[in-house]
């Protein structure tokens, strides 16, 4: 059965998107005018004539799923739409014909060129038609006819289908992907930040020369008034290294503060003391004991 | 990709923003400090830099060797760290007068002012060596303290 030569108008809008949410339904599965309730009011259905049981046969079953997969199929069939109704031997011809051969369709089911009074059932009589679209071909479809994928949604920009024989979508177009195709907004918000940081590191940097004048170097602060005046800076610093610890009390007095105590020697705790310069307070000397010795002293500019 | 005039824009827009943060930092890079001469009081025959059999010794006496295996070196306190041989650096502190540390196997280490707590560089052997201002303005090699060693070597 060719299966390429079935028409096949896929258009965005014979696709409405309702037509994706009320698949359940299966009165408004075919909103197409031809295939509607109104077209083909039950009660103008003979039982005689549409018998229960060639609705579940395998031919039944392949053309409602064309159907379904087709969408709206046109039939090129001007009568088709008109007389909805052909004559019982047509319409018992091709209902208990459970094979559908191809003698009896020359042109195949759903040829290109108008078939003469083709009698084709209406699925959406069909108890239960299947959910569009159809995930699955349905069982008892014969072998010849080729599952057909799912209808991909084109893109609302991209071109129509407009030849019917072709087989796949290959025009639908996925929009491409990646941090380029994000908006331009995403790009300035991107480079807001970058200045952000670097405006941030500038401020941060002034921030912390601001927190090294306070006296976050102390432990305890001794005497607030204490500073140290030239006379005794350079007293002070005639004095060598390890000598004893008295002979720098008897130049100076009590330290402004006492700095933590640390360990450097392995054995000796290091004593630490403050003393801001009188002429340059932001100044400390620093002096450093280890027990009984005078072991250095070092300016800490604050 | 189609190459576009926006495109184009878009790229060269972000290669200059690039461009300004790369430069910023560049050009506020601090100048490295002034390698540090340093007289040991200990005079040994094989000293720290020195060659033994076409090989160069990284270690001497008074350095304690510690198996850093790519760990860091932070800084005990506030401070400043100077070049002072290839492959050492000499840290000091202004809040510890009287003393100097040497530092050698660090792989590109920070030189210029650090904080208290900073990372001074990382290596896989350290060479530490703590030196204590004489009253000839000589350095004597002494033994560190394992709480400062702690406070270096904090993970």
């Amino acid at each position: 059965m060719p299966q390429s030569s079935a028409p096949r108008p896929y258009s965005d809008s014979s696709y409405p998107d309702a037509h994706h949410t009320e698949v359940s339904h299966p009165e408004v599965t075919y909103p197409d005018a031809n295939y509607s309730d109104a077209s083909y009011p039950d009660a103008s259905y003979p039982d005689a004539n549409y018998p229960d049981p060639p609705y579940h046969d395998a031919a039944s079953r392949e053309r409602e799923y064309q159907a379904v997969n087709y969408g709206n199929m046109t039939y090129p069939n001007p009568s088709y739409s008109q007389a909805p109704y052909p004559d019982n031997s047509q319409l018992q011809a091709s209902y208990l014909n459970t094979a559908y051969p191809d003698a009896a369709y020359p042109n195949g089911p759903y040829p290109d060129a108008p078939h003469p009074a083709s009698p084709h059932p209406q699925p959406a009589y069909a108890p239960a038609p299947p959910a569009y679209p159809p995930p699955h071909r349905p069982p008892g479809l014969p072998p010849h006819a080729a599952p057909q994928s799912p209808p991909s949604y084109s893109h609302p920009t991209s071109p129509t289908p407009s030849h019917p024989a072709r087989s796949t979508f290959t025009h639908t177009r996925i929009p491409p992907l990646g941090p380029l195709s994000r908006p331009w907004s995403l790009w300035g918000l991107f480079a807001l930040f970058l200045g952000a940081i670097v405006l941030l590191i500038g401020p941060g940097r002034v921030f912390s020369s601001a927190v090294h004048k306070s006296n976050r170097h102390c432990q305890e602060v001794i005497q607030p008034q204490t500073v140290l005046s030239r006379a005794q800076l350079a007293q002070l610093l005639t004095i060598p290294e390890r000598d004893p610890k008295q002979r720098i009390q008897a130049i100076i007095a009590e330290p402004y503060c006492i700095m933590p105590s640390v360990q450097i020697r392995a054995g000796t705790p290091a004593l630490r003391e403050a003393y801001p310069l009188e002429f340059d307070p932001e100044t400390w000397l620093v002096v450093l004991y280890e027990g009984d010795e005078y072991a250095g002293y070092r300016f800490l500019y604050r | 990709m189609r190459v576009t005039g926006s495109f184009i824009a878009k790229v060269a827009g972000i290669a200059g923003i690039i461009g300004l943060v790369v430069g910023h930092f560049w050009w506020k890079r601090p100048e490295a400090p002034a390698a540090r001469a340093l007289q040991v009081q200990q005079q040994w025959e094989l000293e720290i830099g020195q060659r033994v059999a076409d090989y160069r010794i990284v270690g001497g006496l008074g350095d304690i060797s510690i198996a850093l295996q790519g760990g860091k070196v932070q800084a005990p306190f506030g401070g400043e760290v100077r070049p002072h041989m290839p492959d050492c650096v000499i840290f000091s502190s202004p809040g510890v007068p009287a003393y100097l540390f040497r530092l050698c196997g660090l792989h590109r280490p920070q030189l210029g002012a650090v904080k208290q707590g900073e990372t001074i560089g990382a290596g896989e052997m350290l060479q530490f060596a703590t030196l204590r201002k004489q009253p000839d303005g000589s350095w004597s090699l002494v033994e560190p303290s394992r709480d400062l060693l702690e406070r270096s070597l904090r993970r």
